[in-house]
């Protein structure tokens, strides 16, 4: 991709499509949807979305054409990504549903096809309005029961690095 | 095949373990690892031993004593192991959820 610094941001299909699942995107493809916040570039998502930043125009494309995300001219945080903390991953802008996705889109990565009831965990206490630290121990823990202890251990890591930056 | 009170509780036992099998397979897609994911494989084995040893209850009285003995001593050794396997599960889960 050219041009790594285009702000883009989440249209109301967007959004929609997050519940929805109506497209078959992939698994970066849906990271990317999730986390995509208007404010930063969107190089700084490769980590997340889970590929290099130049295939992030593979894995945009798709989300721009339907109409999922939007580019937005001159974003306020245009080539401010260096030095973030978590891998250069953009924080959410600092409202709980927004941490709440970041952390779905982590689960989805880290735990892969094994996501569903850590991701479930993860979208009922962001529904409920709860603490979300406490929702991403919980979700740990069944992790560590139920799916892997390495990989548990992993996505607790940097969901506190998550919520506490 | 005579119908008396060994044969109903062989039959009602037999019933009860494939009822068993059936959930600890079922179960199975939901545990893909972890702590419980370790023990759930080995406790599946083990079911399915059961299932199967089980399966001679209705034939007891026509198997000769020394063959008798060997497999209830069997079932009885699995039993065991099953039970250990159980206790150091939970022990492991109230582990993790104390931490």
């Amino acid at each position: 991709m050219d041009d790594l610094q285009g702000v883009y941001a989440r249209t109301e299909a967007g959004a929609a499509e997050i519940k929805a699942r109506a497209f078959e995107l992939t698994r970066a493809q849906r990271n990317l949807l999730i986390v995509i916040d208007g404010k930063s570039a969107i190089g700084s998502f490769a980590k997340i979305a889970g590929c290099a930043p130049e295939q992030m125009g593979e894995v945009l494309l798709p989300l721009v054409e339907h109409g999922l995300v939007a580019p937005i001219a001159g974003g306020p945080n245009r080539g401010a990504v260096q030095g973030r903390p978590w891998g250069g991953v953009p924080l959410p802008a600092g409202s709980s549903a927004a941490q709440a996705q970041a952390l779905v889109a982590l689960a989805e990565r880290v735990f892969d096809k094994r996501a569903g009831p850590v991701v479930l965990k993860l979208e009922k206490a962001a529904d409920s309005g709860g603490d979300l630290l406490a929702a991403a121990e919980s979700a740990a823990k069944l992790a560590k029961l139920t799916i892997d202890e390495v990989k548990a251990q992993d996505f607790l890591a940097e969901a506190r690095r998550l919520i506490s930056a | 095949m005579q119908l008396d009170i060994i044969t109903i509780v062989g039959l009602g036992a037999v019933l009860i373990m494939l009822i068993n099998l059936f959930q600890v397979i079922s179960l199975k897609s939901q545990i893909s690892g972890g702590v419980v994911g370790k023990s759930w494989n080995i406790m599946i084995l083990l079911v399915v031993l059961f299932a199967a040893g089980y399966m001679i209850l209705p034939f007891l009285a026509t198997m000769p004593v020394e063959t008798l003995r060997i497999i209830v001593s069997m079932i009885l050794f699995f039993g065991a192991i099953y039970v250990l396997v159980t206790i150091r599960l939970i022990y492991g889960i109230i582990r993790e959820l104390s931490a």
